[in-house]
Order: structure tokens, then sequence, then C-alpha cells
């Protein structure tokens, strides 16, 4: 259970059954297009809003986790959802329509990571036999609340980041084969002061360098304990950042094994300036690609540090800095374990 | 490539330039006096007037019986930051010669048009005296408005 | 950009900045001007092209010619809004496209299209002007404020 200040150790190894991931048209012309179950044509996804678009999303990508898993909703006894929108509707829409006791969570972009992490504990805890676990985002929904509104000729620093439009869910469960969770530093939320909304790599990285540095402190871990430490959208600007911060900490990670998932979704002739970023990002990417990695055995054990930047449109209006978050996650092959 | 096409941008600004600093010759106005329906005298005279200008390097004009002249001279590029000053010398040039005419004149390309136009038709005498005061009757009404 | 400009950071905070400083993106402006101005410049050629062919073409003189160019070049913009083409130049050419008038129309339009789905009233009418209401508050302020200021001069400057 607790280890060190802020890392839970899940002796009990919740497996991560099934995954469902959807993506955007952007999505399909990426470098992962392989490792989504499902990738829409469309960005309005044949609804008439783009929220309503983020809600099937979310929908989809649980729906198809369940369905891998030769599951009924009615076998999973909560989920976990959270999403960059007002009031998180879509994921409390899509709960609405699944009809699964839910839990509503808000950490930005980390939410992905947050509701695995807090998914893990309760399986591990025995306070339930299957939890689904998922977070999205929309391209367009999220620059509507954010930024300006899509279709607005405004020109973007290349610091600015590519929100993905995908959702990924994940369906932890108690038995059965699979990817274990094995365990998850929860961050606290570090603010450097900077207050550009155009540039979130740099805003998040510390706050990414923090959980990871927490994370190999409070498990004891050697450096070279995992064959990726992937951060989930800190992007061409951030990833250097967190990786000399950490550095400067002591912890030398091997070469190669410090990357990110906002740089490993799209190609690189795509138009995403410094990387991609969302709530969806991390979660399509851990549960589409990186999970199949650990499949096929490329990889054994893996950390993924979710970063979030906490900020709201209005709050950076009134001129605040932006807080920002991570959370870690540590996968590890089925039946490795340590 | 990149620089090539820069090259070309950067060429294409200068020469344009030249081509609109460069003096172009005075062209002559076309003096039409007697061979037209109605006599273009005076607009002849007004037309050399207005020429005299250094600003100006091209001009159109015609006149009618009611003793009013239309007039529209083509400036200088250069000088076109002066146009008010230079329509307000060449309206009292031409009422110094003619103080009893009604003189308009427009620096606007339009009546430059439209009076060349009419110069042509006058030369060529394909042109009725009433169809004249119309055309003329309608460029009044824009040099106005 | 605007981050260090705080006034209460804290020694760590003002040690991260400039690291952060260190691997920040820079914004290429030097390359932005240039394209902001081909760009920009192009759309005014457009214009002029528009304004030659008017008062060639039609019964406009130079002056009145104005009016319909302007109209034909926000009808093009608010097409490439719609048909979502315009974002992408404007990424591009920066500046050069928010400039001219066509900039305008994009905002109102782009503005129009993305609240469609809160319904016409609260979502078209309310937010329409959401970015180019303050292009429209402070220049109708700025020109009530040059109006005083000539009124005065003229009235009591004597000019």
């Amino acid at each position: 259970m607790l280890q060190g200040h802020q890392t839970w150790e899940f002796e009990n190894k919740p497996v991560i059954l099934s995954t469902g991931t959807v993506g955007g048209p952007f999505e399909a012309n990426g470098a992962l297009a392989d490792d989504f179950d499902l990738l829409h044509e469309d960005l309005w996804l044949g609804q008439d809003s783009y929220e309503k678009a983020q809600k099937v999303l979310v929908e989809e990508s649980i729906s198809r986790a369940i369905e891998k898993a030769e599951l009924r909703k009615e076998d999973i006894q909560f989920m976990f959802a959270g999403d960059l929108i007002n009031q998180i509707t879509p994921s409390s829409f899509a709960s609405r329509t699944l009809a699964i006791p839910y839990f509503g969570l808000f950490g930005a972009c980390s939410t992905s990571m947050e509701g695995l992490a807090l998914a893990s504990f309760i399986i591990n805890a025995k306070g339930a036999e299957r939890i689904v676990a998922a977070a999205s985002s929309h391209n367009a929904a999220t620059e509507k609340q954010f930024r300006y509104p899509t279709e607005y000729g405004g020109q973007k620093p290349p610091t600015a980041q590519w929100t993905v439009t995908a959702s990924g869910a994940a369906l932890i469960s108690n038995v059965g084969d699979g990817p274990v969770v094995t365990s998850a530093t929860i961050g606290k939320v570090i603010d450097m002061g900077l207050s550009d909304p155009f540039n979130m790599g740099g805003a998040m990285a510390p706050a990414a360098a923090d959980t990871i540095v927490s994370h190999f402190r409070d498990r004891n871990l050697p450096a070279d304990h995992y064959d990726l430490v992937a951060t989930g959208d800190l992007g061409q600007v951030g990833l250097p950042i967190a990786k000399e911060l950490i550095e400067q900490k002591g912890l030398v990670l091997p070469e190669d094994t410090f990357q990110d998932c906002g740089l490993m979704i799209y190609k690189e002739d795509q138009p995403v300036f410094a990387g991609a970023s969302g709530a969806g990002c991390s979660a399509s990417v851990t549960y589409g690609h990186l999970l199949n990695r650990i499949k096929r055995g490329e990889l054994k054990r893996i950390l993924i540090i979710a970063t979030g930047a906490l900020l709201s449109p209005m709050s950076f209006q009134q001129k605040e800095s932006i807080p920002c978050i991570a959370h870690a996650v540590s996968i590890e092959a089925g039946g490795g374990g340590q | 490539m990149k620089r090539s096409l820069l090259g070309m941008v950067i060429l294409c600004l200068v020469s344009g330039c030249q081509n609109l600093t460069g003096a172009t010759p005075d062209v002559r106005p076309m003096q039409l006096s007697e061979n037209a329906i109605i006599d273009q005298g005076q607009a002849d005279e007004a037309k050399e007037i207005v020429l005299s200008m250094e600003e100006v390097v091209e001009i159109k004009g015609v006149s009618d019986n009611e003793n009013t002249i239309y007039l529209a001279p083509r400036v200088k590029h250069f000088d076109r930051f002066r146009l008010k000053e230079i329509r307000k010398y060449g309206y009292d040039s031409v009422k110094k010669r003619y103080p009893d005419a009604t003189v308009f004149l427009s620096t606007d390309q339009k009546i430059f048009m439209e009076l060349e136009k009419l110069e042509t038709e006058l030369k060529n005498k394909t042109i009725s005296e009433q169809r004249l005061q119309e055309q003329l009757n309608k460029l009044k009404d824009m040099m106005k408005g | 950009m605007s981050s260090s400009k705080k006034k209460n950071v804290t020694p760590a905070q003002e040690k991260y900045q400039k690291l952060q400083k260190k691997h920040e993106l820079k914004r290429p402006v030097g390359k932005n001007c240039i394209r902001a101005f081909l760009v920009g410049g192009f759309i005014c050629l457009i214009g002029q092209g528009l304004h030659v062919f008017y008062y060639t073409f039609f019964d406009f003189t130079q002056r009145t010619a104005g009016d319909p160019t302007v109209a034909t070049l926000i009808f093009i913009s608010v097409l490439l809004t719609g048909f979502g083409m315009y974002d992408r130049i404007a990424q591009f050419a920066g500046g050069g496209t928010a400039v001219p008038v066509t900039g305008f129309a994009n905002s109102v339009a782009s503005a129009a299209i993305e609240h469609r789905t809160e319904g016409y009233v609260l979502g078209v009418g309310g937010n329409i002007f959401k970015l180019a209401g303050s292009v429209i508050v402070f220049g109708t302020v700025a020109a009530f404020f040059i109006a005083i200021i000539k009124t005065i001069l003229i009235q009591w400057g004597g000019l």
C-alpha cells in the first residue's frame, strides 16, 4: 500500500483486462493509427456539436473496452472518467448512457492516470472487481473552451500544442490476464509562475519532474528500472526541460527511455506545433500503443506520467499563473511483477 | 529556391516602382476644336493650362454648350499625396482663364476613362449632341457624389 | 513570453523560468513579418484589382468603388472561414490576414459558426462579437474622444 510519501504499491496486482481507444480524423493520419480500435473520419462524429461528439468518443471507448473483455456493462462496478470541457459534461453524459456508477474526475490532461491510479487502488483494496477508467479530449471542443473559435485566424506560436481528438478507456480487474498496474504516484500541484497558455509544456514540466523524482524515491528504484518513462503531453518544449530538471535532482534515466506521448501520436509532417496534448493523448497512447507494445513483449516495465495544466480560460485572462499537476502510474507485463 | 523567389519579389517591387516614378513624357492633349459637333475650343485651352502644371502627365477634357468644362488630369504617382492641392490649383487656373464658365475638375480615374471615351467619340463624330449632354450630366453627378 | 513579468516570483520560480526560456521555442518574428507582408500585400493587391474592376466595368467612380470592393473581400473572407480555410492561411500569414478587413470578417464569422450549436439568440447573437466586440468598443470610444478634441479645437482654437 502506501510507500514513501505519495506512492501506492498494488500488491494484489490489478490487471488491465482490456482497453478501448477511439480517435478522430487527424489521429487517423497520425503515426499510431494502427493502435486505435476505432477511428472516425468526421470530426463531428455525426453529432450536431463537438461536445456531443466527445461524449460519443467516451461512450465508444468504454463500450469497446467492455466488449473486448467479453463482458457486459452490468459487470462493471464503477467508472472513472474525466475530460477538459466545462463541468466535464462529455464524461458525465456518457455515463448517463452507460449507466455505470460514476466518479467524475478533473485533473486536466492528467485525468487519464488519475483515473487509472484510483481505479487500481480500489481494485487492490477489494473495493470492486471491475472498474473502467477513461479520459478524453476533442480538439475543436477544447479549442472552443480554452482558446479562440476553431475557424478564427489567430496565429499560434511554435510552443502551442495540438489537442488530440481521442478517448482511451481501460478496464481494470482483480483477476485475468494482461498488463498489471504495479504502483501509482500522486503528484502535487506545482506552479512555477508561467502564465502563457500557449506554452503548456513549459508550465507542466516541473510537475512532471517532481512526480518522477518522487516516484523513484518512494519506491527506491534504480534509474534503469523502467524500459520506458513516458510523459503525457509535455511536447518538444517540456520534455527536454523535464529531463534537465530530473537530472538536476540526480536521477539520470538511460538514453531514449524518457519519451513523451504527445510526440509519439502524430507524424512529423503534421502541423501540431510543439506536439500533441489533451487528456485523450496520454490515455489513447498508453492504452493503445504502449500496452500493445507490452503485449508484444517489446516493453516490460513502463511508467506513465500524465501531466495536467489546471487553468481555466478565465484564470489566465485574470493573469493568474498556471498551476500544474502530474500523476504517475507504472504498468508491467502480466505475470512479471517484481 | 526560396532565395530566388525572394529575389524575384524584390526585383518586381523595384522595377514596379521604377515604372511609376520614371517620368512619362507629357502626352499632347487631344485638340478637337471645331472638328467636333460642339465647339471644344474652351476645353482644348483648359487642357493646355492644366497640363502645363508640373504634376500633371495626361489630361482629358470636354466642354459643352452650356459653358461648362469637364476636366480629368492624370497626376504623377508620387504627387498623388497632394491631390487636393493640385485639384484646387488646376481649378483656379482654368477659372482665371474662363471666369464665366462652370469648371468641373476631377482626378478620379473613372472620370478620366469616361472623358477619354467621349473625346474619341467626338473626334470620330459618333455621338449626338443630346447623348453627349446626357453623358456629361451623368459625369457631373459622379463628380459631385 | 509575458510569464516573467510577474512581481511575486520566488527564487525557485525565477530559476525555473530562466531554464524554461532556454528551451522555449522562439517565435520566428522575422519570418512572420515577411510572410505577413507578402500575404497582407497580396490581399491588398486583390482588393486593388477588385477596385479597378468595379470602376472600369460598373458605374462607380474611384471613390465609390471602395464600397463594393470591401463587401466582396468580406464575402470571400467569410466563405473561406466557413470552408475552414481561413485559419490555415492565417497560421501561415499571421498579421497579414488579421489586419486587413478580411481579419475582422473572419473574427465575426468564426465566432458565429462556433456558437451556432448554442442556438441563434444566445449562441450566435450573443457571441458573434466575442472577438470583434472589443475592436468596435474601443474604435467607437476612440472616435468619440477624437471628435471631442476636434470640436474643441475648431470651436475655441479657431482652426
